[in-house]
């Protein structure tokens, strides 16, 4: 055991697959999450299960989806006997510490992990601004001190760019004037308008409703604040959401620095990845909740600041559908733990060891490499990803088209998902990728 | 992006993909909301989508 990699798993809350200056978006600037691309392996097809933050945690401690788990949406309760990943490794000779935001109401976190933020509540959806900063000091202390034989699995809860929800709060009921109205900023200086910003009218019934009708929105005090906002408003949400994942990216910095610097550089495997996006105007939407992309698809890195584990620098796998079930099973085959029976995730682990190989043998050898690249080295691996959305519907997507079906009423009594015990009714609709919203659809290195 | 709902040129597309997505939730553990709060919740927003499904359902 004392062999197996520490695995220090760093996550964002609400940060979109291309927030990230290493992909190609011009608009933000990482230079840390930057540092993790260069040290691995990105996987470019990353979904969360649910696109709202106490779902997509759940799955990411079960390796089962939210209508599995029993948290399809924030303040679901996970069933009792299902065992979280901390309870998993803790039985099996890991130390499992946990750090920063958690969100699994009804888990109590500190029974699955030893808790290094000494609160007796636990961090939750906002303050990302100052609790960010308490999580990093608990991270570079333990880095510092930790002085144990058995290996750690750390998992750091970073809160931001999750603070972009607070700045749209600030406009319920009232309107505030823009920076550019302002003279604070520039037009210059904000981002463009998505290039989606203006949705198909023929777009699920749903995301219409819960977007734009304050009686079906979550934040209808938001809706109704910005509603009549100016295409610049709506460019400064987009500003205000990059500089979130800046300030989050300082604090991964933090830690990155703090680790290169430790004893335990040399055997320590890195995950990056955010729990859901953030719409930041794209279908004239804000936040998650909805099956688009931008609220969906999420970066997912994996990386060291070594040379000594068997992780690929610098690769972007385009190839491959990965989803926050797979995390646990990707832990766990990296702990050398066997996968309990029922999890619906797949370890990253095969994928991430080929690509080394391949790379490695492209550099000795270009003729082997091509017949190792053949179909004898594929490895088998899903087609598509599945989305589950809070309640009202779900989502597969494939490598061309996504196929969105919500849960629909025929009655009144039979409008709920068929997991809850009722009748399902459905109507399907496929989202084709005609059009990529901002940044680029083949990032650059 | 663009919507293919209704566009029959994508017929095809849209019963193999409904196909795979009913194939993958047969294999899923699905298991009721626990008691309490969750049902609770997801009573009250049902709710509140319904009344407008008869504004957009047209």
């Amino acid at each position: 055991m004392a062999d197996n990699p520490n695995i220090l798993f760093i996550n964002t809350d609400q940060q979109t697959w291309n927030a990230v200056s290493a992909y190609g978006n011009p608009y933000v600037h990482t230079p840390y999450i930057d540092q993790l691309q260069k040290n691995g392996i990105s996987f470019m097809k990353s979904y969360c299960t649910d696109p709202v933050c106490a779902p997509a945690r759940a799955s990411w401690v079960t390796g089962l989806y939210t209508s599995e788990n029993g948290v399809p949406f924030n303040g679901g309760r996970m069933h009792d006997d299902i065992p979280d990943l901390g309870q998993i490794l803790t039985s099996n000779g890991y130390h499992a510490i946990h750090c920063g935001k958690w969100h699994v109401e009804d888990r109590p976190m500190r029974k699955s992990f030893h808790n290094l933020y000494t609160g007796k509540r636990d961090i939750g959806a906002c303050g990302g601004e100052y609790y960010d900063r308490v999580s990093t000091h608990a991270v570079i202390d333990f880095l510092d001190c930790y002085d144990e034989t058995i290996p750690f699995y750390l998992q750091v809860g970073l809160v931001n760019p999750h603070d972009i929800c607070e700045y749209l709060h600030n406009h319920e009921h009232k309107s505030i004037p823009g920076p550019v109205e302002q003279g604070i900023l520039a037009v210059e200086d904000l981002p463009p308008l998505p290039k989606n910003f203006k949705y198909d009218e023929r777009e699920i019934l749903l995301q219409k409703m819960l977007h734009r009708d304050e009686e079906t929105s979550i934040h209808a005090p938001i809706l109704n604040g910005i509603r009549d906002w100016t295409e610049n408003q709506w460019r400064f949400l987009s500003w205000n959401h990059y500089r979130f994942v800046e300030a989050v990216d300082q604090q991964i910095g933090l830690i990155l620095n703090t680790l290169q610097n430790s004893r335990f550089k040399n055997n320590t495997l890195i995950i990056f990845a955010a729990d859901h996006g953030e719409s930041s105007g794209c279908h004239q939407a804000f936040q998650k909740f909805s099956l688009y992309e931008e609220s969906i698809h999420v970066p997912f890195i994996v990386a060291t600041l070594n040379d000594q584990l068997d992780v690929p620098k610098g690769v972007l796998d385009t190839e491959h559908f990965v989803s926050g079930v797979d995390l646990v099973p990707t832990v766990l085959d990296y702990a050398g733990i066997k996968v309990p029976g029922g999890v619906q995730g797949l370890s990253l682990k095969p994928l991430i060891e080929r690509k080394s190989t391949d790379i490695d043998s492209k550099t000795k050898d270009c003729e082997k490499h091509e017949k190792k690249t053949s179909a004898e080295n594929t490895i088998p691996w899903r087609d598509f990803v599945y989305v589950e959305s809070n309640f009202w519907g779900r989502a597969i997507v494939t490598e061309r088209f996504k196929y969105i079906m919500e849960y629909r009423p025929k009655q009144k009594e039979n409008f709920f998902p068929p997991w809850t015990g009722y009748r399902l009714y459905w109507i399907g609709t496929a989202l084709r990728y005609s059009e990529r919203p901002m940044g680029n659809e083949k990032p650059c290195r | 992006m663009k919507s293919l709902a209704g566009e029959s040129d994508y017929d095809d597309v849209l019963e193999d993909c409904r196909e795979k997505l009913f194939r993958f939730e047969k294999k899923l553990h699905r298991r009721p909301l626990r008691e309490g709060r969750p049902r609770d919740y997801i009573k009250k927003l049902s709710g509140q989508l319904l009344e407008r499904w008869a504004v957009y359902d047209r």
